[in-house]
């Protein structure tokens, strides 16, 4: 596997030294700030950081009957409430009193730390630093600070709890059979979604931090012993490689760390479901789950992954296998059919049954423009259509789509502006468009056809093989994360043309396909 | 395990050299066979295609001897530095001449066959940018283009042939070897300009995985299109008849056009569109050669640049022929230094085994 090495700019190196300085001015930090064992010092030096903002709650208690100040800090709306009353205040406050009693101890100040943190709270989770920087962090990710008078070490209490989202169908890839949840916006959430569904100790989940300001949790998720190091390293790399403010979705870190920014097509494919996730884990692939986002990113993809669906390995292969040859056909509509159009009208009407072409003549005959003005007309049409639908809430967008759709058709061609047939190829064409099961794939292919129309409109048919052939030179020149992007075509993989336009047998699939080059290409043994 | 992966495989050499040979040329060979052979025009192209295996089996020798070269470097090792750069210079006139040949040749059916008004330097200019394209892609790029292109080109031509054969008239192959066996040695002359292509094997022997198994790999790409020539020929023949095969200017669009239905009406501008694809790679890969000769003849490694001189070049040279006589005298002379180009190879294979050059 080709790593690509993406190098910074030497003659860039001084300026982004330079902004690099700018930004940690204005970025607060506490890196420099030491912890000392007053707790009133270190009490000052959070609020030095967070007494501005109103939704950070401070809390000072006492010890049980004793005079040991304490303290808690948090941020409200991220924390489970009844945790922090029934776990940490209240023994805190009252029953160490009983415990200490009982053990005939006594709570002095030099024990105190050591007596709350393994006698008296109640959570799991539960983490210490001395780092003043780290436990702001940790803070603001949603977890408690307990501060105990003469230590200069922290507890961090886990209380994570806010409110998110549930569990929900994934919207942009349904399925008829198969499962029907789907990614949230809870990291944590989607981890455990993957832990369900595959119980090997080897599938590791690595979470770091990026984003100077939002420190988004990223984590990738992969299986020791399938992934390849070198694809590993490549992520790490690129990963690492990666310096900016905020990572806002998962769409925004595939575009910082894909291979091809030249390019309509995604290299990394995103998806909501996590049993899709976890067959591609399987196939040496790796997962890339973002803090908020329902996302995730699976590394590397090739083209013709864009055209598969959970589904096909459900449903029995004669009948996926229809499907599959049915969505590459709608592929091949969906980019072409509007410039066939433009070229048979306008170039070569010989092409088509006479009687056809006579008909096309004829319902054209009162349209004013040439075609390709009424096939852009009508194609732009159906995207504004499209994006509206999409945008407006649910009823409302299905009644555009249908009011749009029926009315405007009929009624442009009622008003001369367009003929019949443009209408069906307008509808085909959309139609023809969202088989594809992945949504970023099919907007990169529905955004090829415009230049494709408008290079038929000159050279007819010649045009649209030149805009073929364009296609096919891109497609087999890039790749993503050193794999080629049009494998198991080209280069040509036999081995993995099982699972291509045919999907064979499931008995058949003994082998993992080699594009991820996993180290493990056993998938099943049967005799 | 990824250091295999780095160069062709051997199903893209057989593809890559299957595209070089099937391009411009399936659109006349059945009206060359005819005119030269007459209604042996068939065995023509099937004793044509006979000698092209031997000449590629020379070529891969020769090319298995030296795997880390390409011609242009080895003819110098073995002819000696000055000998070697004249040889190699007209191996960049052969190949420059020939991609210009069938950009010109391609342009003018296009003009006839599909697009009448269309200017020929638009068809040119769209052409060769899109080969501009490919080739600074590399010779990875031009081998997956052909793997991609290959089904689809098989499969057009593949209809053509099959869907004609209940029309095969078989009296029409009555008079067989009635003329001796002059007809037939004139048309496996004329017909090898056909098979020009399988030069690109010179080039190839470097970038493979495994160039030991160039022989294989080359002659496994040559087998395909001596079955599509000997089968268009064949068919070409029995459907139309020998003399108005070669009265036709496009014999096999002819073919074509006869199968056309209810649906296709116009089978033939189906076939032309894909037509279009195996010439747009013969060009690519004839300009790819052409720019990697002229890199190498100077000892440089990127090729790159030179792409960007020899385009203009190509262009011009296509531009130069104002009939088609004059396009006839730039095929004779493509004909002529093909053969001479492949024939080279004997005297330098015997030198080279002479001189025990290897490596």
């Amino acid at each position: 596997m080709k790593i690509i090495q993406r190098k910074k700019n030497p003659k860039n190196k001084k300026i982004i030294e330079e902004r690099q300085k700018i930004n940690t001015k204005s970025e607060k930090r506490a890196s420099g700030l030491q912890l000392s064992t007053n707790l009133e010092e270190n009490y000052k030096k959070f609020q030095a950081f967070l007494k501005e903002s109103t939704d950070i709650v401070f809390r000072k208690f006492k010890l049980g009957k004793s005079d040991i100040d304490c303290a808690l800090i948090y941020v409200d709306g991220l924390i489970d409430k009844t945790v922090v009353h029934d776990a940490v205040l209240r023994p805190m406050m009252f029953e160490i009193s009983k415990l200490v009693s009982e053990l005939d101890n006594e709570l002095s100040a030099d024990k105190a730390y050591d007596f709350v943190l393994n006698h008296t709270i109640s959570v799991a989770d539960i983490k210490e630093t001395d780092n003043l920087d780290e436990a702001i962090l940790f803070v603001m990710s949603g977890e408690v600070a307990l501060l105990v008078d003469g230590f200069n070490k922290i507890i961090i209490v886990s209380a994570r709890g806010w409110p998110a989202r549930g569990i929900s169908d994934p919207d942009t890839e349904g399925v008829i059979r198969g499962a029907k949840e789907g990614f949230t916006e809870t990291l944590r959430t989607n981890t455990a979604l993957l832990r369900r569904k595959c119980k090997d100790p080897n599938m590791v989940i690595r979470t770091i931090r990026l984003g100077r300001r939002s420190k988004t949790d990223i984590a990738y998720i992969y299986i020791k012993g399938i992934t390849n190091d070198e694809l590993l390293k490549e992520l790490e790399e690129r990963l690492s490689r990666i310096d900016i403010d905020q990572i806002i979705d998962s769409g925004h870190l595939e575009q910082l760390i894909q291979d091809n920014t030249w390019s309509p097509l995604p290299q990394i494919q995103a998806t909501e479901r996590p049993d899709k996730a976890v067959a591609n884990l399987m196939e040496g692939r790796i997962l890339i789950l973002v803090d908020n986002s329902p996302f995730a990113l699976i590394i590397p993809s090739t083209f013709s992954q864009f055209f598969q669906s959970p589904e096909d390995y459900n449903e029995r292969w004669i009948v996926s296998t229809f499907i599959r040859i049915l969505r590459w056909i709608s592929s091949f509509l969906a980019v072409f059919t509007p410039a066939i159009y433009i070229s048979v009208v306008t170039y070569h009407p010989g092409f088509i049954p006479t009687r056809l072409a006579l008909s096309i003549a004829a319902t054209r005959a009162g349209v004013p423009f040439p075609s390709i003005i009424e096939a852009l007309l009508m194609e732009i049409t159906i995207e504004l259509l499209r994006e509206s639908g999409a945008r407006l809430p649910g009823a409302i967008g299905q009644t555009i789509g249908i009011v749009g759709g029926i009315i405007i058709g009929d009624a442009a061609v009622n008003a001369g502006l367009t003929s019949p047939i443009m209408v069906i190829v307008v509808a085909l064409t959309a139609i023809a468009s969202f088989v594809i099961p992945t949504y970023s794939a099919a907007v990169g292919l529905r955004t090829m056809r415009f230049p494709l129309m408008i290079i038929a409109s000159f050279l007819g048919l010649y045009g649209v093989i030149i805009g073929f052939i364009i296609i096919n030179i891109h497609l087999v020149s890039i790749k993503s994360f050193g794999v080629n992007y049009m494998s198991p075509q080209a280069p040509t993989i036999f081995q993995d043309m099982k699972d291509f336009v045919i999907r064979v047998p499931a008995r058949k699939m003994r082998k993992r396909p080699i594009q991820a080059y996993p180290i493990d290409m056993i998938r099943m043994d049967m005799d | 395990m990824n250091n295999k992966r780095k160069g062709l495989s051997n199903f893209q050499v057989s593809a890559i050299v299957t595209h070089s040979i099937i391009g411009l040329a399936i659109m006349f060979l059945p009206r060359r066979a005819a005119v030269y052979a007459g209604i042996d025009g068939a065995i023509a192209t099937l004793l044509a295609g006979v000698v092209t295996v031997v000449l590629v089996v020379l070529v891969a020798i020769l090319s298995m001897r030296h795997p880390c070269h390409t011609i242009i470097e080895y003819s110098k090792l073995i002819l000696g530095k000055y000998l070697g750069f004249a040889y190699g210079l007209f191996i960049v006139f052969y190949t420059l001449l020939t991609a210009s040949f069938i950009l010109r040749g391609f342009a003018d059916a296009m003009k006839i066959l599909l697009l009448p008004r269309t200017p020929l330097e638009v068809i040119m200019i769209c052409m060769i940018l899109i080969c501009l394209y490919c080739v600074h892609g590399g010779i990875i790029t031009i081998a997956r283009i052909c793997e991609i292109f290959l089904f689809p080109v098989l499969v057009v031509i593949g209809i053509t042939i099959v869907f004609n054969m209940p029309d095969v008239q078989l009296f029409r192959y009555r008079e067989s070897f009635s003329h001796g066996f002059k007809p037939i040695i004139m048309g496996i002359f004329n017909i090898m300009l056909a098979y020009q292509g399988y030069e690109v094997l010179f080039f190839l022997v470097p970038f493979m995985n495994n160039s030991r198994k160039a022989l294989y790999a080359g002659t496994g790409g040559l087998i395909i299109p001596v079955v599509v020539y000997t089968s268009l020929v064949f068919m070409a023949i029995g459907v139309i008849g020998a003399l108005p095969t070669a009265e036709l200017v496009f014999p096999t669009i002819h073919l074509a056009r006869r199968i056309g239905t209810d649906f296709f009406e116009r089978f033939d501008i189906f076939f032309l569109v894909f037509w279009i694809l195996s010439v747009f790679t013969s060009i690519v890969i004839y300009l790819y050669m052409a720019s990697l000769s002229l890199t190498r003849l100077f000892n440089l490694y990127n090729y790159k640049p030179f792409i960007f001189i020899l385009i203009p070049v190509c262009y011009a040279i296509a531009m130069l022929p104002q009939n088609i006589s004059q396009i006839n005298i730039l095929s004779d002379i493509i004909n002529f230094s093909g053969i001479l180009f492949t024939a080279s190879s004997i005297p330098l294979l015997i030198l080279s085994i002479i001189r025990k050059k290897r490596g």
